[in-house]
């Protein structure tokens, strides 16, 4: 076990070494802010919830313990889910198994091995978001020093139960389903899940929390929470152990803490039991492998044209990989309260309106600058090593550039407008509003997708890259900052010609529509010098790569 | 069929390639010979469009090569030295797919590619995503779509890594048929058994420069050597004096 710590710790300090201290201290400092943001948010909470005068204390402490059921029980999703799917990994595909199964450890410690490194993987996500909800929860409600540790202590056990159930569920399922097929399935049912507690917190309306002065509103929205199901959970327990140590209800709280205890102990015994019986045999099973898997066949097509081959292979991987498609549905998600929000809020005039639909242009191209970082950016990497094949072959290069900007773009083109047809719908905007849309919307798409791609090439990267390649690499930073400089610009040059416009019909004087016209033109300029810019670019760094 | 006169290229302050001449007669197998790191592998990527040379010039079919000269490339197949593939793919999926990159027509490809899966022995993974493969049965893969668009000229770079034997004894009776329907094969490995079997001249590269070359048994006998290996290590210990004092 020392050897693999030494061993854990000799990578981290090599790749320090190689010259990744930079990434590390970037992904410090973003995950430093993200912690300060979140405790700023939280203090904010907590605070007035303990200072507010109209409330007793014990419905203080009431409301603050179903706002923590509410985060943690989120949390615990995300922990037992993450838990099941890295277990999986950890426990039958990890490629070091093979290693550790032929050296002369025993096979109870590289178990042991595995269950802290599944432990650490699946909770840190879980521990860092839950780091400012404990600390600013104990400024306000729990301050002792006792009362810390005996916060800390719940949370812990919390997190030792999420985990083992995770590991257990790991160690059953292999033994009824395959786990190459049943990870990314399980890939895709955590967005799902992830998706409908997004829409599900939206659908609870937390707007009427802000508003304490109405008490049916806060009571009605903690009603909504409190479901007897949820007391055999372990979120249902923590948030419970934290309001008794609040309240200084000593004997409760160890009765809960029992409770973890006993749980925890449980699964932990059932988990060790589970790898003397069919661990090994489990393992052997899956790496004996399988047959079948995906059984379509390439038939001759109608689209004859030089994309077809390439719109083929890109199509049939994109769908075969969950974990590019299915975030996707969080997308979804977003979009879906999106247009909640636009239901929901109030327009009780016109220029309300006209603002509301100035306003939803730019979060839907913002939306299709988020999907361009995570799709468009990374799809050049994303290739991998295959692309050798393309390379090597006489397809055109330039042919696959031009492929990888229009598999992006036109999706992205659809995804704008139907953003922006939601937001129509939904609140009826004005003639004038939809032409704004089609003199900013698809430059500002076309724009966006060409600078992405253009960055993801500059990465010459020729391996996959995850996600969050995109928030330490120096051209992810530069696109998130460069799309959202180009937002806010942008916004800036079409006020002129929207408050003209707007300003002439209030005043019922006569539009200048020559005026409004020259703005528009000089936007679309501004716009096709900075795309045939980038375009070139990309184009030109495209036919230099080598591979 | 390909003439190559003082190729270079450089990685950064590196010189991989530093005068790289050799030819090859249509029909030959010629075997680029050299220890790790010498540029076999540069200069296969450099002819297969991978890489974009910095000097020196290759002809190909008498015309002028460079990367972008898409109906020379046509008359090229390349396989690489690991077997990067599209995991999400299934096999015929991505034979069909390299065979739509050198557009050649439906009508003609089904019975090649039913040809190659049973000639190396990979029928059963024929609609099974490449990602189960195992590495001989990806190298397999590689070596059949190669052979699949019937190039002018294959560049193989190490093609019999991971391969077993009965199906590697196979792919060097087809490499010497193919060979004889007038297809040159330029063929990079540290198998020197194997060169010695198939090859008709070897060219032996160290340090970015071929250092010698010429017909297998006309440099055996000249060095006074029975065998290709005696033969290879006598050349690069040679060479590699003057640098070790």
């Amino acid at each position: 076990m020392k050897s693999l710590l030494k061993l854990k710790f000799l990578q981290l300090r090599n790749s320090l070494a190689r010259g990744e201290k930079k990434k590390f201290i970037l992904f410090v400092l973003l995950g430093l802010f993200f912690t300060l943001v979140l405790g700023f948010f939280f203090n904010q909470i907590f605070g007035y919830l303990a200072q507010v005068q109209e409330f007793p204390h014990v419905f203080k402490v009431f409301l603050a313990e179903k706002l923590l059921m509410m985060i943690y029980m989120t949390l615990f999703s995300m922990l037992l889910l993450s838990a099941l799917l890295t277990a999986l990994d950890v426990f039958f595909i990890s490629r070091d198994l093979h290693f550790l199964f032929s050296t002369p450890m025993p096979v109870r410690s590289a178990f042991a091995w595995k269950m802290l490194e599944t432990t650490a993987y699946s909770s840190a996500m879980v521990v860092f978001f839950s780091l400012p909800v404990l600390f600013f929860y104990c400024r306000w409600f729990a301050p002792g020093a006792g009362q810390v540790m005996q916060v800390l202590l719940a949370f812990l056990l919390f997190i030792a139960c999420g985990v083992l159930t995770g590991i257990l569920l790991g160690l059953i399922i292999p033994a009824f389903f395959s786990v190459r097929r049943l990870q990314p399935v399980l890939s895709v049912f955590s967005i799902i899940l992830i998706s409908f507690i997004i829409v599900f917190m939206r659908l609870l309306r937390p707007e009427r929390f802000l508003e304490p002065s109405e008490i049916d509103n806060v009571l009605r929205y903690m009603g909504s929470l409190d479901l007897k199901v949820f007391y055999y959970f372990p979120f249902a327990w923590l948030s419970r152990a934290m309001s008794l140590v609040a309240d200084g209800r000593n004997a409760p709280y160890w009765k809960t803490i029992g409770l973890f205890v006993l749980l925890a102990a449980s699964l932990l015994a059932l988990v060790f039991w589970l790898r003397g019986k069919i661990y090994l045999q489990l393992f052997d099973k899956l790496n004996r492998g399988g047959k079948g898997y995906y059984k379509s066949r390439w038939r001759p097509s109608r689209l004859k044209n030089d994309y077809q081959p390439l719109l083929r292979k890109e199509g049939k991987t994109f769908l075969r990989t969950p974990a590019q498609w299915s975030q996707l549905l969080i997308v979804g998600a977003l979009v879906a309260v999106f247009v909640i929000n636009m239901k929901m809020i109030p327009m009780p005039h016109q220029s309300i309106k006209n603002f509301v639909s100035y306003l939803n242009l730019v979060m839907a191209v913002f939306i299709v600058s988020g999907l361009n970082s995570r799709f468009t950016f990374t799809s050049i990497p994303n290739e991998g090593p295959g692309q050798a094949h393309i390379f090597g072959s006489p397809y055109p290069r330039v042919k696959f550039f031009r492929f990888k900007l229009l598999f992006h773009l036109l999706p992205l083109l659809f995804v704008g407008f139907v953003l922006y047809g939601l937001g129509d719908l939904a609140l009826h905007f004005d003639g004038f509003t939809r032409l704004i849309a089609l003199v900013f919307l698809p430059p500002a798409i076309i724009f966006l997708t060409v600078l992405s791609l253009e960055l993801g090439i500059e990465t010459n990267e020729t391996n996959p890259i995850s996600p969050e390649h995109v928030i330490v690499s120096k051209q992810g930073i530069s696109y998130m900052l460069w799309s959202m400089i180009y937002l806010v610009g942008g916004m800036l040059f079409l006020v002129r010609p929207v408050g003209v416009y707007y300003w002439h019909r209030y005043t019922r004087g006569t539009v200048p529509y020559a005026e409004i016209i020259a703005w528009f033109t000089g936007f679309l300029l501004v716009n096709f010098a900075l795309i045939a810019h980038y375009y070139r670019k990309g184009r030109r760094l495209w036919l230099a790569r080598e591979l | 069929m390909l003439e190559i006169t003082g190729l270079r290229k450089k990685f950064g302050k590196r010189e991989a390639l530093k005068d790289v001449t050799f030819s090859l007669a249509p029909g030959e197998i010629y075997g680029l010979l050299g220890p790790n790191g010498a540029g076999k592998t540069t200069t296969l990527k450099v002819l297969a469009g991978l890489l974009a040379p910095d000097g020196g010039s290759v002809v190909i079919d008498g015309e002028p090569y460079h990367r972008e000269h898409h109906e020379l490339k046509r008359k090229i197949a390349y396989v690489p030295d690991q077997p990067f593939l599209y995991y999400k793919l299934s096999g015929e999926e991505h034979l069909n797919f390299y065979q739509d990159l050198y557009k050649i027509p439906y009508a003609k490809r089904k019975e090649k590619i039913d040809f190659f899966f049973k000639y190396f022995e990979f029928e059963e993974y024929r609609t099974e995503l490449v990602e189960n493969y195992s590495a001989g049965t990806r190298q397999k893969l590689l070596i059949a779509q190669a052979l699949a668009v019937e190039p002018k000229l294959l560049l193989l770079d190490e093609p019999l890594v991971s391969i077993d034997p009965l199906v590697g004894k196979k792919f060097k009776k087809y490499l010497i048929e193919v060979a004889g329907k007038g297809t040159a094969v330029l063929f990079a490995t540290h198998i020197l058994t194997l060169a010695q079997e198939i090859c008709r001249r070897i060219g032996i590269i160290v340090d970015g420069r071929i250092i010698v070359q010429g017909g297998l048994e006309q440099l055996m006998s000249l060095a006074g050597q029975s065998s290709l290996e005696e033969f290879y290590f006598q050349t690069v210990l040679q060479h590699e004096k003057p640098a070790e004092a």
